[in-house]
């Protein structure tokens, strides 16, 4: 070992930390030789001495003892405040969960009577319309000049032909109000209004039977057929469909009705029937 | 056959802390709280600031003994980290005051020396020495400071010493050869007579 690699081992040779028995030896070896790296040796071990010294002079020193009854009171203290929110901690969840599955059970008994009270509502109209209709056809036989109850059955030219022409108010005054019963697709579902060349704006086509009812259609009042057509084309119409228009209130005079000029810029609903030829077959006007 | 009754591991007391057992803390503290406090006196020089990282140290524990993680380091290297920590910060709080004589006084209370009362040349000298190498000690930067302090004071090894001051072993290696050199700079100019002030100094003439 020469002095440059004695210089790497000095201090812990003195500090006797040398794990390796070779180089400790190798460097004690060379300090007996080398008189500068014995007296570097020699200084560093009596530092070692002096600051061992140093270590053991304090080693009585301890905190006072007050401070171990300060933090003793602290630890204490601590323990007092987190024990509450410990038992916080512990017991929220248990009762939150008890509030999740209490509105859980709230909203499923909720929605359940919410369906059954549907399907009693939907029944009990369902019977309602079933009642009027037998009653219609009971009462008031199609030759009565009245309109069948339901919009998609398509109305025989003996019924279109009873109507009289007039005012539409007139007749709607003649004629009791009737609940239009539409089916089949929604609007939504029709691809919505469409607009002819002839400012006719078309709506949805109502046909087929179905026994949903839409709250909208329930309140519409319409007047009675007015045929179009011959009477003989109409009846061979057997694939007639019925198309929800809007047209402008002056068509109401192609029609010989009286137009209010007040709300002669304004537009009417009408039902056509549409043959299968697509020729329109009759028309009647919906308020 | 006799058991003896192995003590708790720091694991196993840190862990009845955290569930609020106060023997448990007891005895943490009395284990440790020694070689925090003279860790403390040893590098601020001062039995206040010793007391004071004490409790902030154990006050730490007490809060977050969760946080101490065993595969970082050993207890003791964590609890020297947190005490280093306040004391550097202490000591830079403290630089810009005068420290009271009395405090003085009392450093020198707590430094005496326990040996024989039958030889007082003796102690006389082996305290001086004893203070020589302390003043010598809190004369080194704060960083060589530290490394000495754990390493030979505390005979810490190197692996801890450095998972204490969060660096590499070889960090702590070349700071503590550095650190030596210079205590042995300082305690050597203190034996060695100053030069007369009245020496005639030579200067080179300019003229």
């Amino acid at each position: 070992m020469n002095c440059q690699l004695f210089e790497t081992v000095v201090i812990d040779l003195a500090r006797s930390s040398v794990t390796d028995a070779a180089a400790r030896e190798s460097g004690l070896n060379h300090a007996e030789t080398c008189a500068k790296c014995a007296t570097r040796l020699a200084g560093e071990r009596a530092l070692t001495i002096g600051l061992r010294s140093v270590a053991a002079n304090v080693e009585t020193n301890v905190p006072s003892p007050r401070l171990e009854a300060a933090l003793l009171a602290a630890f204490r203290e601590q323990k007092e405040v987190s024990a509450p929110q410990a038992n916080l901690y512990a017991l929220t969840p248990r009762t939150s969960r008890r509030q999740v599955y209490a509105i859980a059970a709230a909203v499923v008994v909720a929605v359940f009577v919410g369906l059954i009270g549907i399907n009693v509502l939907r029944s009990s109209r369902s019977h309602h319309v079933e009642q009027a209709g037998n009653a219609g056809s009971t009462k008031k036989p199609l030759t009565s000049g009245l309109a069948p109850e339901s919009a998609e059955r398509v109305p025989t030219m003996q019924e279109v032909a009873t109507i009289n022409r007039g005012d539409e108010d007139e007749v709607e005054d003649r004629l009791p109000p009737r609940t239009i019963r539409r089916t089949g697709r929604d609007s939504s579902r029709g691809g919505g209004a469409r607009q002819s060349n002839t400012g006719v704006q078309m709506l949805p086509v109502s046909r087929g039977a179905s026994a949903n009812m839409n709250e909208e259609d329930i309140g519409d009042v319409a007047t009675e057929f007015l045929p179009l057509i011959g009477e003989d084309s109409f009846n061979s119409a057997d694939g007639a469909q019925v198309v929800r228009v809007e047209m402008p209130r002056l068509a109401l005079a192609s029609f010989g009705l009286p137009v209010n000029t007040d709300v002669a810029g304004g537009r009417v609903k009408a039902d056509v029937v549409l043959g299968h030829d697509g020729v329109a077959r009759a028309i009647r006007f919906v308020r | 056959m006799m058991t003896i009754p192995s003590s708790p591991s720091d694991s196993e007391l840190l862990r009845r802390i955290e569930a609020g057992e106060e023997d448990a803390f007891v005895a943490l503290y009395r284990q440790r709280s020694g070689g925090v406090y003279r860790f403390a006196l040893q590098m601020s020089g001062s039995e206040s600031i010793a007391e004071d990282v004490t409790q902030e140290v154990f006050m730490v524990l007490m809060r977050d003994a969760g946080k101490f993680d065993p595969t970082r380091g050993s207890l003791a290297a964590y609890l020297y980290g947190i005490a280093r920590n306040h004391v550097l910060r202490m000591l830079a709080r403290d630089r810009a005051f005068v420290p009271f004589a009395e405090e003085d006084g009392g450093e020198n209370s707590a430094h005496e020396l326990i040996t024989a009362q039958d030889d007082p040349l003796g102690d006389l000298t082996r305290r001086e020495t004893i203070e020589r190498v302390r003043d010598a000690v809190l004369a080194l930067p704060p960083h060589y400071r530290e490394v000495v302090v754990l390493c030979e004071m505390h005979e810490m090894n190197y692996a801890d010493a450095a998972a204490t001051l969060n660096c590499a072993v070889g960090t702590i290696r070349s700071r503590l050869h550095r650190g030596r050199a210079m205590l042995i700079e300082k305690l050597r100019a203190r034996e060695e007579p100053k030069p007369d002030a009245r020496e005639i100094k030579t200067a080179r003439c300019f003229a």
